[in-house]
């Protein structure tokens, strides 16, 4: 030892008589570090300990109340990726749910946004009314749409009844299995593409109007000025809430649960209904962590796809 | 070059503007459903609605008694709990986020890609009602039970908020943060004099992000804070719903009120909130 | 600096609500769902406080109430008295230490003066007492009296009965059940465990969950067809599609409107169906669930259970208001006044003399065929939680045509075969 501290003259004392190497420690260490401190101190406390906990259980047979949990390794894994059909069912459900939420409330929004980006007069309410979806509790609007989208009583009956039609629009959206989850998906994009639309319609608001004067003096029409100059201004805003959308689907639960609980038939299964179900009906906690360690897992694969294009360059 | 044909002129808008009103029909229709409601007698709330037609839009019988019943029974107090939560976590976990967003952003440091992943991906453990079982654990340890620490310091860290602010602050050009050290600027002071000012968009857009998820909570204030004096508005709408019925105009009027607070929030700052995701604030 | 004052006032915030210092009364807590029924129970109940002013009840409305007490009580809090939804919930948290035996309390307080014997048994894990039943439940069939009259029709006896009374009900253009999951999705559990007891008889029942035969015994397996086939038929409601979109509005307005002609529902219904037809001016009865061979078999529940919380600083004052609230004169005074379904207790003649005898003759029928051999089961009371739930889930796989009565019924007896086996089971009485 002494040899080498002759060798090296790197002592703690030392170090910290020495200038530079202060203001390193400052600089990339202790500086960071008193940063992030406050947070971490909550995240620990938040997110990390119960998170932690969270994966241990995924490794145990713990039924959800008391202590006793024992140690079972990766069992509940190997079920759940081997042996329950219904996990699988459901993760197909998710994509389904991730491709629609990639698609329909974006084209949607885009298109609103577009829209009311040309219109001067009256925007603010527009803006203001499509927004409130947004706000209200999920209780709330599933409510409000289980009345509308009853077969008997809801619109479609009411439709039926002024076309002198009978069971056209007037059927169960809700209760058939092929129309379930798509059924859901609707309400759920009733309440949040207007979120999409107030973001978009800021971005574009964003955009220097003289690009468009460019484009028009180009001879540019509508679309062209919407592909050339409109998408590329909000392309940001566009591919982070790609990122955000992608990870909100596969935690995607309360719209699901409250309107169908996964219903008729496992139609409307998802992973976070299954792991409700699992954790607090059939006291299967551990099993029930697995699957919430298994989205946390997809989630933070959708991350590593947008921090590695962000890494290549991707402007996101 | 080309030139639009005049009927496309004319068809084209058209078809967009019957499009953009239906998508504003299918919006308003079940809203004024919901806001006619909340101004009927809870029996009458489903007369038109069973089945639907025209008459369901407007209120039958208007009554105030959903809005009356709603704050004797303390929903005004509720409103302010919330209002009073919201704040706070706005300004304790908004300076938190954000200097551990000023860290992940600006700084180079051991270890700085795994802690950022690891917050980030924590967080989306779902569900919260399973993580909150040892979190409950954790605060009747500390006797936090019907207490606003409680109830307040579960919500201040935001995973999303700390992205936000990360991309930000690392988009500042360097050269204004070094003209300041070259002048001996402590980081705190740069913090404060040269980065606070620039960043109004991205604070607004955390603050709001952080006030509507303060705002909608539910489950946790539900679990940690029973107590009539502090309870906070999801959870006092939340109770119109019974085991034995619901008393729906009192559950779509406290909703009603829920939905103003964020929506005359969101509004006037909208554009904030892209600024910051975009990170266009600079210009 | 504004961050600082802005704690401060928060810290002083928080020192000013503190909760005063402790007084000589005791307080007991209990978590209650609110909506509308606290209106007629919470008064009733408060009454309590005048009973000895030392201890005081104190309830608190709690939306979302058993997953907030699951949690809480698991976290070492939650109120002193624990409600839950089931005796299979009970089970677990008993396993858990996380609520009180209260044997010793049963034994000082003379509990088993008025309840009944089998109801304290159905509370008991391991041989110890952890739960007493706040309502004692059971199924009848509900109808119209105006319907059957109107067309001629009698109530049905057996299923063969209620076959050809069917048949008349649609031709006369009406639903033959009013029912629908919309609101409750477990209601299917109701039906699939009625058909059991009706269809094969409460003996088979008896045999299979106590393990002497499997689940896939042919006259099990016929009562969950008979079921499909009713559904299918589009009894319930109308047709399979609409039986998962009716709610529980509709259920209660169809039936009282006389647009459906029955209802297979529980005695918890008593309530609505009063309140609806009070408001259609229809007049309701009942007759029991029509079964196989003629017999009225009553198939018993429990609904909601009670249990003194492991961390109940005053378990003592906890059991003496338990004592209060299930003697039958409390239960009575709720029954009469609030319809509330009684706990199984031993309620005054004079009590039920004075209720309407539609609903009185409910819970006489009920106690004649549990003293005769003419009970059955109800899946949520005698079932464990991982059956349970498939029962309710899975039944729907069969109604939308994905597997056949036989596949639900193996699958049923795998579960079920694990579960016996590892002891999870709910006490079943002996017959």
């Amino acid at each position: 030892m002494a040899v080498l501290t002759q060798q090296k003259p790197t002592t703690v004392f030392e170090k910290l008589n020495d200038e530079t190497w202060r203001r390193k420690f400052l600089r990339n260490v202790l500086i960071p570090w008193l940063f992030i401190a406050p947070l971490l101190i909550l995240h620990i406390y938040v997110v990390t300990v119960p998170a932690v906990q969270g994966i241990y259980m995924s490794m145990t047979d713990w039924k959800g109340v008391g202590q006793n949990a024992n140690f079972i390794g990766l069992e509940n894994y190997r079920e759940l990726f081997f042996e329950d059909e219904t996990f699988g069912k459901a993760f197909g459900n998710n994509m389904i749910w991730m491709i629609f939420f990639l698609t329909v409330p974006f084209v949607l929004a885009l298109f609103a946004a577009t829209m009311l980006s040309q219109i001067k007069r009256g925007g603010m309410l527009y803006r203001s009314i499509l927004f409130i979806p947004y706000v209200l509790a999920s209780v709330v609007t599933i409510t409000i749409w289980k009345n509308l989208l009853n077969p008997q009583r809801g619109i479609g009956a009411a439709l039926d009844n002024m076309l002198g039609l009978e069971n056209t629009f007037g059927i169960a959206y809700l209760g058939r299995p092929e129309s379930a989850l798509m059924s859901i998906a609707f309400i759920d994009n009733w309440h949040f593409w207007g979120f999409l639309m107030i973001l978009f319609l800021a971005a574009m608001q964003a955009i220097p109007p003289v690009l468009y004067d460019a484009a028009k003096i180009d001879g540019a029409n509508r679309w062209d000025e919407f592909r050339h100059v409109t998408l590329p201004g909000i392309r940001p805003v566009v591919l982070f809430m790609f990122m955000m959308v992608a990870i909100w689907s596969f935690l995607a639960f309360d719209y699901i649960f409250l309107s169908t609980q996964g219903g008729p038939g496992g139609a409307s299964e998802v992973i976070a209904t299954l792991l409700y179900k699992n954790a607090f009906f059939r006291f299967e906690a551990g099993y029930g962590a697995a699957m919430g360690v298994v989205i946390s897992i997809f989630a933070g694969f959708i991350i590593m796809i947008f921090v590695t294009l962000r890494r290549r360059g991707w402007d996101i | 070059m080309k030139k639009a044909k005049p009927w496309t002129a004319y068809i084209q808008p058209a078809i967009a503007y019957i499009l953009l009103i239906s998508g504003v029909i299918i919006v308003v229709v079940p809203l004024m459903w919901a806001a006619a409601a909340s101004f009927t007698p809870n029996h009458k709330v489903f007369e038109y609605a069973y089945p639907f037609s025209w008459r369901a839009l407007f209120p039958v019988d208007f009554t105030m008694e959903a809005y009356d019943n709603l704050f004797e029974r303390g929903f005004g107090r509720a409103v302010g709990n919330s209002f009073f939560l919201a704040i706070a976590t706005v300004i304790i976990g908004g300076a938190a986020n954000a200097l551990a967003g000023f860290a992940f952003g600006r700084f180079e440091f051991r270890g700085k890609q795994f802690l950022f992943l690891s917050v980030i991906m924590l967080t989306f453990m779902v569900p919260v009602d399973l993580t909150a079982i040892p979190r409950y654990i954790l605060v009747n340890s500390f006797g936090w039970i019907n207490t606003w620490q409680g109830l307040l310091v579960p919500g201040l860290a935001n995973s999303l908020v700390i992205f936000l602010f990360r991309q930000f602050f690392a988009e500042i050009p360097q050269e204004l943060i070094d003209a300041a050290r070259v002048d001996g600027a402590s980081w705190l002071r740069v913090l404060f004099s040269i980065i606070l000012p620039i960043s109004k968009p991205v604070l607004v857009a955390a603050g709001l992000l952080m006030f509507i998820s303060q705002w909608n909570s539910f489950f946790w204030p539900l679990l940690i804070a029973p107590r009539q004096e502090m309870r906070v508005v999801q959870v006092e709408i939340s109770l119109a719903i019974g085991q034995y019925g619901t008393v729906w105009n009192e559950l779509l009027a406290g909703s009603m009120i829920a939905a103003i607070v964020p929506i005359l929030l969101v509004m006037p700052f909208q554009r904030y909130y892209v600024q910051a995701i975009t990170g266009t604030g600079l210009e | 600096m504004k961050g600082i004052k802005i704690l401060f006032a928060i810290a002083i915030l928080v020192l000013a609500l503190a909760p005063v210092g402790a007084q000589d009364v005791t307080t007991v807590s209990m978590w209650f769902s609110e909506g509308s029924t606290l209106d007629c129970w919470g008064p009733l109940m408060l009454e309590f406080n005048d009973v000895d002013p030392s201890i005081q009840l104190e309830i608190v409305p709690q939306a979302d109430t058993w997953n907030v007490t699951r949690t809480a009580v698991a976290g070492g809090g939650g109120p002193d008295i624990v409600r839950t939804p089931g005796p299979s919930f009970v089970y677990e948290m008993a396993q858990a230490g996380l609520i009180l035996p209260m044997d010793t309390f049963a034994e000082s307080m003379g509990w088993g003066d008025f309840f009944f014997d089998w109801a304290l048994d159905l509370g008991l894990v391991d041989g110890q007492l952890y739960s007493l039943s706040d309502e004692l439940e059971t199924l009848v069939m509900y109808y119209n009296v105006e319907v059957f009259e109107e067309n001629g029709w009698t109530p049905p006896d057996t299923m063969e009965e209620l076959n050809a009374l069917a048949e008349e009900v649609e031709a006369a253009g009406l639903t033959v059940f009013s029912h629908g999951n919309a609101s409750w999705r477990p209601t299917n559990e109701h039906f699939v465990g009625e058909y059991w007891t009706q269809v094969a008889g409460p003996h088979k029942v008896y045999q299979a969950l106590s393990g002497q035969i499997p689940w896939t015994d042919e006259s099990l397996v016929e009562a969950i067809e008979l079921l499909d086939a009713h559904m299918q038929a589009g009894w319930y409601g109308g047709g399979v599609d609409l039986y998962f979109t009716n709610d529980g509005v509709y259920r209660r307005t169809s039936l009282a409107e006389g647009s459906a002609a029955m209802n297979i529902e529980g005695s918890w219904a008593i309530r609505g169906t009063v309140d609806y037809f009070g408001q259609s001016g229809m007049t309701w009865d009942w007759v029991p669930v029509p079964s196989h061979d003629g017999t009225d078999y009553y198939t018993i529940g429990m609904g909601n259970t009670s249990s003194i919380n492991a961390n109940s600083p005053h378990p003592e004052a906890a059991a003496q208001f338990l004592t209060w609230y299930f003697s039958p004169e409390t239960q009575g005074k709720m029954l009469t006044n609030c319809l509330k379904g009684p706990a199984p207790v031993a309620i005054g003649e004079d009590v039920l003399g004075a209720l309407d005898p539609r609903i009185a003759r409910i819970y006489a029928e009920l106690s004649d065929a549990s003293a005769n051999d003419r009970y059955g089961y109800t899946t949520w009371t005698f079932w464990p939680p991982k059956s349970d739930v498939y029962i309710y889930e899975e039944i729907e796989r069969v109604w939308t045509g994905e597997i056949t009565a036989m596949e639900y019924s193996e699958g049923l007896q795998e579960l079920f075969a694990e579960e016996l086996a590892a002891g999870d089971i709910p006490p079943i009485p002996t017959r």
